[in-house]
């Protein structure tokens, strides 16, 4: 079997190889049948891909432990579902899965475009497949998941797998990484059609009305898999907190900022032609950081929570970085006269300019993010000392920026393309931002004091109310018109122009995620160590330690706190925090007990027994809002689905028929 | 065996990947040398289409709808006249400025049913509130009451 | 000697780091509780003085951020700042202890202001780039190929007549 899966990478690494020559010698040489078996060759990779992987889920599922990556990451007594998600817990197997994502959306592209885009096809696939050998490359030569253990040259076999991590051991977990992978992955597909484009200077922007639903999905895929790992955090690491800007949580952040604007500043080619040049310079960005943020995950470069064993890989990733950012740089200079453009700036107050601003701050937080987890190396590399900065430092430069963003998240949609008189602001900031006013006026008045907590309180309310208005004013008009029903307006408003307003969903998505993380400003936090029958206060809620408990089961042992609430002297029922050793891989984690509710959340960790053993060492957390940021990464992914349906009133307009030329092309 | 399988399935991928029949090649989708132009027009539509309604709803003061709107009917007429210029030189025709088909959008108009309260003189469009300029054909619609 | 040359460049780091940073660490206490990553928690005060101080047991983290459970440096050393911390020693104190102990090598700088200023002049460059670009896009350029095209124009207004019709039409 082991021999099998082998076979079938080494194979996928030649025939990826002959994808890039075949597609590209067919293109230049203008040989269909050549094209033509680039393409199949890309089907093939799938196949072969789909193979291996699957020899290897056999031997996880079958706990083969002469695989050194089963026996790695596996135990006879684990959860078959985890069993499965040891595919991509490692190291080996995740560079693996990287790969076969990648030949799966390589296939699926090819396939849904093997008609179409004659001239920029052939690049496409000598991209994707060019991005595919690298990883196979990895796969081969470097990251083998089919590493058998032996003695003497015999492959013997261990008695029982070290077993999967345990903090990987939680459904969010287990779904986690795929989710950011197919963000990661997925960001290759408008990369590779923005290249394409680029090398055969297509007219138009074919590219980005091709890739437009790909860059979506990838994006969701991606916002998913970050708010995945921020529950995973909250739910899992028992620190009280759901983002700790560890590089790894920064890795899948980076290219999901660039992403996002990257989707606003699409917008201005599509409309006007403009940003041409920036539109391909963020697509590589994007697509350059992903790989990055891969890079920082694999190959341990920065020091983090759950980066994997480090490893030489860094270095291959980092000459495939330098080729292709080297590679990118020179086709957008070389071909800066195709990507002139096409209009000019009407007026400098306009929402041409708040799309400007919109980029400059999200790259900013992108760089600025970027630059404190790569601050350790380059402070090593300047002065030789690692500098490693810390929640704090992000936390004092991302909030004046995030809010910064916020505000232009409210204020950006205002402005009317092309030209916005100070009639046209008036009549849309007036009431938004006076009921804003009065908002962060009240809450002053009832005490709260916290700057930022104020600030960000009174862009909310802004951004929301402006977003309703939107909503209020097209459904009224649509009403008028037709007689709908105010809500059936609402919808019929939406249906007709999906990706507008689906975007204004995903506006009040962030909404709701910035009142949940501005509630962090009002956390309260305390540690005790705690007897059967103590008593400890947080807030308003009171904590009586009514027993504890322990046991011990086939994974791991565990010790339980059975802990009464009792809020105002009301009483809450009990939350049961619980500490858990695992044996196979020798590792603590804890079950946090929580209460949540939108205003505020209980959390209530076991942080272990205190010195002379009697007492349980509890964290008590009271942790304001954080309800609405998942609720915000479910109106997320909502708003982003709008976006994804179909425009109900699509205007079609007659193609231009030619007369006297070879080929008619009436396409209605 | 293993060696038997993997055997089979190399010889079964370069089979695969090497032996293409004519009849395999996918007959391409007709390209449109007009097809940019077209995506072009029918964007700025769209531009219009929004430009509209963003007026209807209160969104934009008169100048400003005025002013853009004007902007947005001269790029259309350059692409038109763009559209032409290449549709004559695929021709092998010298360069004239034909007229071009027009462009048909088969958006369906929704009926109105709501109580008439101001009317455009000039094209009969229906509003709710009154307007200086009609939101349907731009005119004035005070002149022309006047 | 080398002790007291590693002491005396840490007062002056600490110097400025005691005058900026603590009272605004006091401040963002809420914040400060982020970047924990091992279960078991250190008090905040512990954490702070763990930050600047690099642990000895292979992983390359500071004492309060080293992410293995059970580590045989972080976990005695943490409790040993916060022993310290409890007769009230101050934390240059505490990690001049550590210094004389293990040698400087276990002092970990805090950020230098390069941290601080470089992203901020990424944003001014930023700026400075859209600026430009208003500049240089706010120029009005004749249209290609065509020059300007007047709606009144006798060969377009034909189009304007078709453009206006297919405008009633939209909705």
């Amino acid at each position: 079997m082991e021999n099998f899966g082998s076979l079938a990478i080494l194979l996928a690494f030649a025939v990826a190889i002959y994808a890039v020559v075949a597609s590209v010698a067919g293109r230049i040489k203008n040989k269909p049948f050549l094209i033509a078996s680039g393409r199949r060759a890309v089907y093939s990779v799938w196949v072969l891909m789909t193979l291996a992987s699957a020899v290897l889920l056999h031997a996880l599922l079958t706990n083969d432990f002469r695989f050194a990556y089963v026996a790695e990451h596996s135990n006879r007594t684990l959860p078959t579902v985890y069993k499965f998600a040891a595919w991509w817990s490692g190291q080996e197997g995740s560079l693996m899965f990287w790969s076969w994502l990648l030949a799966t959306y390589a296939a699926v592209v090819v396939f849904t475009n093997r008609r179409k885009h004659r001239d920029m096809m052939p690049y496409v696939v000598a991209v994707l497949s060019a991005v595919q050998t690298f990883f196979l490359l990895m796969n081969n030569f470097v990251a083998n998941p089919f590493q058998m253990l032996a003695v003497d040259k015999l492959i013997t076999s261990v008695p029982d797998g070290s077993g999967l991590s345990p903090l990987l051991q939680y459904p969010a977990m287990a779904i986690h990484p795929p989710m950011l992978y197919l963000g990661y992955v997925g960001f290759a597909v408008p990369f590779a059609f923005a290249i394409g484009s680029l090398i055969t200077r297509q007219p138009g922007e074919g590219w980005i009305h091709t890739t437009r639903r790909w860059t979506l999905i990838t994006w969701l895929f991606q916002g998913t898999g970050i708010m995945l790992g921020a529950a995973w955090a909250y739910h899992v690491l028992g620190w009280g907190g759901y983002w700790g800007w560890d590089p790894v949580e920064n890795a899948s952040l980076l290219p999901w900022l660039s992403g996002t604007a990257f989707l606003h500043s699409v917008m201005m080619q599509e409309k006007k032609g403009m940003m041409k040049v920036w539109n391909i310079v963020l697509v590589s960005t994007t697509f350059f950081l992903c790989i990055l943020g891969t890079m920082m995950t694999r190959s341990g470069l920065v020091q983090s929570v759950h980066a994997f064993a480090r490893s030489d890989i860094g270095k291959y990733f980092v000459s495939f970085l330098a080729i292709g950012i080297a590679g990118t740089i020179y086709l957008i200079l070389d071909r800066l006269d195709y990507l002139k453009s096409d209009s000019q700036l009407e007026a400098v107050v306009s929402r041409e300019s708040s799309f400007l601003f919109n980029n400059l701050i999200l790259l900013a937080s992108c760089f600025a993010v970027l630059w404190g987890t790569l601050f350790p190396k380059i402070s090593e590399a300047v002065s030789g000392d690692q500098i490693s900065l810390d929640a704090d430092w992000f936390n004092r430069l991302m909030v004046p920026i995030g809010l910064f963003l916020l505000f232009l998240t409210g204020v950006g949609p205002l402005f009317a393309w092309r030209r916005t008189s100070g009639e046209s602001l008036r009549r849309n900031f007036q009431w938004p931002g006076l009921a804003a006013v009065v908002l962060v006026a009240a809450l002053f008045v009832a005490g709260v004091r916290h700057p930022y907590a104020l600030i960000s309180f009174g862009f909310c309310l802004f951004v929301a109310l402006t977003v309703i208005v939107e909503f209020y004013k097209g459904a009224r008009s649509i009403a008028a018109k037709s007689g709908f029903s105010l809500p059936h307006a609402v919808v019929e408003l939406t249906h007709r122009n999906t990706r507008r307003y689906g975007g204004y969903l995903v506006h009040m998505a962030i909404v709701l995620i910035f009142i949940g993380i501005t509630g962090k400003a009002f956390n309260l936090s305390d540690t005790r160590e705690m007897a059967q029958g103590d008593t400890m206060q947080i807030g308003h809620y009171s904590l009586h330690m009514n027993r504890m408990d322990q046991g011990e089961n086939d994974q791991y042992q565990w010790h339980k706190a059975i802990i009464q609430v009792t809020k105002d002297g009301a009483d809450l029922g009990t939350l049961e925090p619980e500490k858990r050793f695992y044996k196979a891989s020798k590792q603590g984690t804890s079950e946090i007990g929580l209460r949540q509710r939108p205003n505020e959340d209980l959390y209530l960790n076991f942080a272990g027994m205190s010195d002379d053993n009697q007492r349980a060492i509890i964290q008590a957390y009271v942790n304001p809002l954080v309800f609405w940021i998942w609720a915000g990464g479910l109106v997320l992914i909502g708003g982003t689905l709008v976006c994804l349906v179909p425009s109900k009133v699509k205007m079609q307009y007659a193609r231009t028929s030619v007369v006297g030329v070879a080929k008619t092309h009436v396409k209605a | 065996m293993i060696i038997a399988i993997t055997s089979v399935l190399a010889i079964a991928i370069i089979a695969f990947i090497l032996t293409i029949r004519p009849r395999d090649l996918p007959a391409a989708e007709p390209e449109s040398p007009f097809a940019h132009l077209d995506d072009r027009k029918a964007a700025i539509y769209e531009n219009l289409r929004d430009l509209q309604f963003e007026y209807r709803v209160g969104k934009l003061s008169d100048t400003d709808y005025q002013n853009t709107k004007k902007d947005l009917q001269k790029e259309l007429a350059t692409v038109l006249a763009e559209v032409d210029r290449l549709k004559a030189q695929l021709a092998g025709k010298p360069a004239v400025a034909a007229p071009a088909p027009a462009p048909k959008p088969k958006a369906e108009r929704a009926a109105e049913t709501k109580p008439i309260v101001f009317v455009c003189p000039s094209c009969g469009a229906t509003f709710e509130k009154s307007l200086k300029f009609c939101g349907e054909c731009g005119k004035s619609m005070k002149a022309a009451s006047a | 000697m080398a002790g007291t040359s590693a002491r005396s460049t840490f007062m002056r780091r600490s110097g400025w780091f005691a005058k900026l940073e603590m009272p605004v660490l006091a401040l963002l206490l809420a914040l400060a509780a982020l970047a924990q990553t091992a279960a078991e928690k250190p008090s905040l005060d512990t954490r702070r003085v763990g930050m600047r101080l690099a642990c000895q047991c292979g992983c390359k983290d500071s004492v309060a951020t080293c992410s293995m459970l059970e580590c045989g440096f972080s976990k005695p050393a943490k409790e040993r700042i916060a022993r310290m911390q409890a007769v009230g020693m101050s934390d240059q104190q505490i990690i001049d202890a550590f210094v004389r102990e293990y040698g400087p090598g276990i002092y970990l700088a805090p950020p230098s202001s390069a941290g601080w200023v470089v992203p901020y002049a990424a944003v001014a460059a930023g700026l400075l780039v859209v600026w430009w670009f208003i500049r240089k896009y706010r120029r009005p350029r004749p249209l290609p190929e065509l020059g300007t095209i007047e709606i009144d124009d006798p060969a377009l207004s034909k189009y304007k007549d078709q453009i206006e019709k297919d405008l009633a039409d939209l909705e």
